[in-house]
């Protein structure tokens, strides 16, 4: 993988607001995130030991960061949940925004320290309210493509071929990407949810059923074929 | 100057003037009006929190208005918040707080208005005064209430001046505990003690609790034993206050120095009356947070 390169005027910015971050080698920063911040009246004081690795595509491409503490896998076994309930994995890392929330978050133009400042350490706030409640102080989506569906249902502005093309390759790389595409071609409720329980889809997530039709309807708008989009992929034949 | 003196004084510096008492009323009226243009006459809106229970400092007020709709309003109680939230935000730049909306200016408002102000929606239980709140963050998402006992538990507790100097010490030692916890705890910690009409002794006495049983703090709400106050505070933030609490005990349980007494309200000695620097610049407000997702 390749790196962004932070200019000394950035890292200084960086180091100044956050003196315990080291710039370790380019793109990588490792230490200590402290904070003392308040959401709705509840305070927390805490310090995370964290890794924020920052792609060559930056800031097209979000950074990567870790919790290099272990405190997340920690705090989902204290309260016999699934690490990803910390919103945490260790292939993906802190799990920050939603897909379609990441431009609205972290709008072109702002720089590393507003991406620490208003992503990253409300992450981490969650995460030491995780670790001593067992849930998110906030709303949470569901895991993986499901949750991109339940944020459809909130979009204000009307959905267009680019912006689609933005969200559609998570569901591509969903194992689960045929029975996605089955419902994109034709939505059916009562059909086992895509989460893999057994239970009806617009039963088990009432919300991401509905950004399922929403979706679908878009995707019949604006002429696009689902199949197209989600067509097998072709094997190469053995030489 | 006696301890006693410089206490006094204290409390009496924090008595809100005529002038912010008027603006508070005027606000308190239009916001009154405001909602009444929406919702008619049907809810109730008065005064609670520390203006109810004559617990407010001029360092740090909040003026708290209720507003509980009917029993029979069939809206469900987030409906009801957000009903309210809807109509304010029309006219006002808000914030929601955990059980409150609260109004900070008015909109489009280049200048600052001083507001002031949170509104708690809720609704009245059938043949009760007690009330639902909606409640956005901790365990449940409705909160079973009594406005009028909370009035009750605090202003008639005879603890009101100790509980008027502990929150101007929160104050200004940049601690930020919600008012309606340190309400709670000097009531609880003066509960049955001889030191209430006695402030130093009082204050002394609160900050030793402090001290000892801030860290495993557990409160009830005094209208409803199943709501736990100390849900509000965090781990991190309890050691904070207990360190604060250990500093101020260290200063002057044995002390009858008063300027060790102005060290720990942040005085400076040879200009009573005017803050030492404070201790950090207190904690930075996290606003709208993405909702969170995992990949």
């Amino acid at each position: 993988m390749i790196f962004y390169e932070f200019t000394p005027e950035e890292i200084a910015a960086v180091k100044s607001r956050f003196p315990k971050l080291e710039y370790l080698s380019p793109g990588v920063w490792k230490g200590i995130l402290e904070f003392d911040h308040v959401y709705r009246d509840y305070r927390i004081i805490d310090s995370h030991d964290i890794g924020i690795g920052v792609p060559a595509a930056y800031p097209n491409q979000f950074p990567h960061v870790s919790e290099l503490g272990g405190r997340a896998v920690k705090a989902a076994a204290k309260h016999n949940k699934n690490v990803l309930d910390a919103h945490w994995s260790t292939q993906n890392g802190a799990c920050l925004c939603v897909k379609q929330e990441e431009k609205i978050k972290f709008p072109p133009g702002s720089d590393i320290v507003f991406f620490i400042e208003n992503l990253v350490i409300p992450y981490f706030y969650g995460l030491s309210y995780f670790e001593e409640h067992g849930r998110w102080p906030w709303r949470e989506y569901a895991h993986g493509v499901l949750g991109i569906l339940e944020r459809y249902t909130e979009e204000t502005e009307p959905h267009t071929k680019d912006s689609l093309e933005l969200i559609l390759p998570s569901f591509r790389d969903n194992p689960n990407w045929r029975k996605y595409r089955a419902h994109f071609v034709e939505p059916k409720g009562r059909k086992a949810c895509l989460c893999d329980s057994s239970k009806p889809f617009s039963e088990c997530h009432p919300l991401g059923w509905r950004g399922m039709v929403l979706l679908h309807d878009d995707l019949k708008r604006l002429g696009l074929n689902p199949y197209k989009f989600f067509s097998k992929p072709v094997v190469k034949p053995k030489k | 100057m006696t301890i006693k003196e410089f206490l006094e004084g204290l409390l009496t510096s924090q008595d809100l003037s005529t002038d912010q008492e008027d603006a508070l009323a005027e606000h308190k009226k239009e916001v009154t009006d405001f909602l009444c243009e929406e919702f008619g006459d049907a809810p109730v809106i008065k005064y609670a929190g520390s203006h109810a229970k004559g617990t407010m400092i001029r360092e740090s007020y909040d003026l708290d208005i209720v507003c509980y709709f009917p029993s029979d309003d069939t809206r469900t109680l987030k409906e009801i918040r957000d009903d309210v939230s809807d109509h304010l935000s029309k006219k006002y730049v808000m914030e929601d707080k955990a059980s409150a909306e609260r109004i900070t200016n008015l909109k489009d408002s280049s200048t600052p208005h001083n507001y002031h102000i949170d509104v708690v929606p809720g609704r009245f239980i059938e043949d009760s005064k007690d009330v639902f709140i909606h409640v956005a963050y901790g365990d449940k998402e409705r909160m079973q209430t009594n406005l009028k006992t909370h009035i009750e538990h605090v202003a008639d507790s005879g603890c009101v001046d100790t509980i008027r100097l502990i929150k101007l010490w929160n104050c200004r030692n940049n601690l930020h505990v919600k008012t309606f916890v340190l309400e709670l705890f000097v009531v609880k910690a003066l509960d049955g003690s001889s030191n209430k009409n006695n402030p130093k002794a009082a204050f002394i006495e609160v900050m030793e609790a402090m001290k000892d049983q801030f860290g495993e703090l557990h409160l009830e709400d005094p209208a409803n034993s199943n709501n736990d106050i100390s849900q509000l505070i965090s781990s991190s933030h309890r050691v904070m206050v207990v360190k604060a609490a250990e500093e101020a005990v260290g200063k002057i349980s044995e002390s009858d120095d008063v300027s060790d007494w102005k060290r720990v309200f942040r005085e400076n000695n040879d200009e009573p009356m005017k803050f030492s620097a404070p201790p950090s610049t207190g904690p930075s407000v996290i606003r709208n947070p993405s909702g969170q997702w995992a990949q």
